[in-house]
């Protein structure tokens, strides 16, 4: 990560497929370092964004000291964002009285 | 009293279940008449063949369609075989190296043409990522696998997940919270995390994408408890006797195909 180069193109340093939690996990480590206050992360070229990259994506972005902000940010990533800021609407999926039980 | 008829991805689980049993007591696993597998069987045998190489001699089958198609998706993931029907089974890098999964998974979507066909980009993908997720973040594997394979007149895909590690019961009794193996795979599904409640999304939301938002069917074994999830009909949970106990955690997914695309974001 170029430490005098605020723009950083995420693409470049984890994938075009946003998987998993850890790598937004280490792709924040490797932000915090950087000696750059203000910090425009690039998202051209991201294809897909999982929940969970989405979720430590966000939470790491809202306990950094730096000035973080996106660009690029395609269409999908920006709807799995928004579901992660949206107040919690959990609901229970299985029903645990419809359940049938069988030994085997 | 008529005879229960399981859902078929469970019927492959206790294949492989007792092919595995009769490995061990004989130390011979015999595949001289096996004519089929489904990854639901395969994928925990060749975990189970890996483990146990040294110890129990391997019989390949009789038929020879069957043998090499067998050699291929033990081998390697190969990109001359982009396009194939098959994802051969793939090691996920250990937890030490799980940056190399990005790049892994990359070539897994490559194969299957992003899951175009499969529910779309978005869904595909979001199935993937979020289980072998799930798989680094509790599982605390040594092993860890995934397979698939695409039948074409059957109109399906199933993909697997296998893990040899603690067991989604296990993972949550580490941190208190005490369920039989069935029930945790309930409670998982329905968002209970060891994280914090603003974890615990993945396993349930790829549920409803896939048996509502597409007519997918799941299985998920995990120690000895086993659910099935398919649209409008119950959920089957079952208690599995010791003779069928998975160490570790097995999730099956039937994906149609080819099938339309589906809004995630409605499901997750």
């Amino acid at each position: 990560m170029n430490s005098f180069n605020n723009k950083i193109i995420i693409k470049e340093k984890v994938s075009e497929n946003l998987a998993l939690r850890d790598l937004a996990s280490s792709f924040f480590d490797k932000i915090e370092k950087n000696e750059i206050r203000q910090v425009i992360i690039d998202f051209k070229g991201i294809k897909s964004i999982s929940r969970s990259f989405a979720q430590e994506y966000l939470y790491r972005k809202a306990n950094s000291r730096k000035n973080i902000t996106e660009t690029n940010i395609p269409e999908n990533v920006e709807k799995m964002f928004e579901i992660i800021n949206e107040p919690e609407k959990r609901t229970q999926i299985i029903d645990m009285r419809t359940v049938k039980v069988i030994c085997v | 009293m008529p005879e229960l008829e399981f859902p078929n991805q469970l019927n492959n689980f206790l294949t492989f279940c007792n092919l595995r049993n009769s490995a061990i007591e004989s130390k011979s696993l015999d595949l001289q008449l096996s004519s089929w597998f489904y990854p639901t069987t395969l994928l925990p045998l060749g975990a189970f063949i890996k483990e146990k190489r040294e110890q129990i001699k391997y019989i390949p089958p009789a038929n020879q369609n069957v043998a090499n198609y067998l050699s291929l998706v033990t081998g390697d993931l190969k990109a001359e075989n982009e396009g194939k029907t098959y994802i051969p089974i793939i090691n996920l890098p250990p937890k030490s190296l799980e940056s190399e999964s990005g790049k892994l998974l990359g070539q897994i979507f490559k194969f299957y043409n992003n899951g175009k066909e499969y529910g779309g980009e978005n869904a595909f993908k979001y199935l993937i990522s979020e289980l072998v997720d799930n798989i680094y973040q509790h599982s605390e594997f040594k092993n860890a696998f995934l397979m698939a394979q695409r039948y074409e007149k059957k109109g399906f895909m199933e993909i697997c997940f296998f893990d040899d590690g603690i067991t989604i019961s296990g993972s949550f009794s580490k941190h208190g919270m005490v369920f039989e193996d069935s029930d945790a795979i309930l409670e998982a599904i329905n968002g209970l995390s060891t994280k914090g409640k603003e974890r615990g999304f993945g396993l349930g939301s790829n549920l409803k994408v896939f048996t509502q938002g597409l007519p997918g069917e799941m299985l998920i074994v995990s120690g000895k408890g086993a659910a099935f999830f398919k649209a409008n009909e119950p959920t089957k949970l079952y208690i599995l006797q010791d003779k069928y106990k998975l160490e570790g955690t097995l999730i099956s997914v039937r994906i149609p195909y080819p099938v339309k695309e589906v809004d995630i974001y409605e499901f997750i």
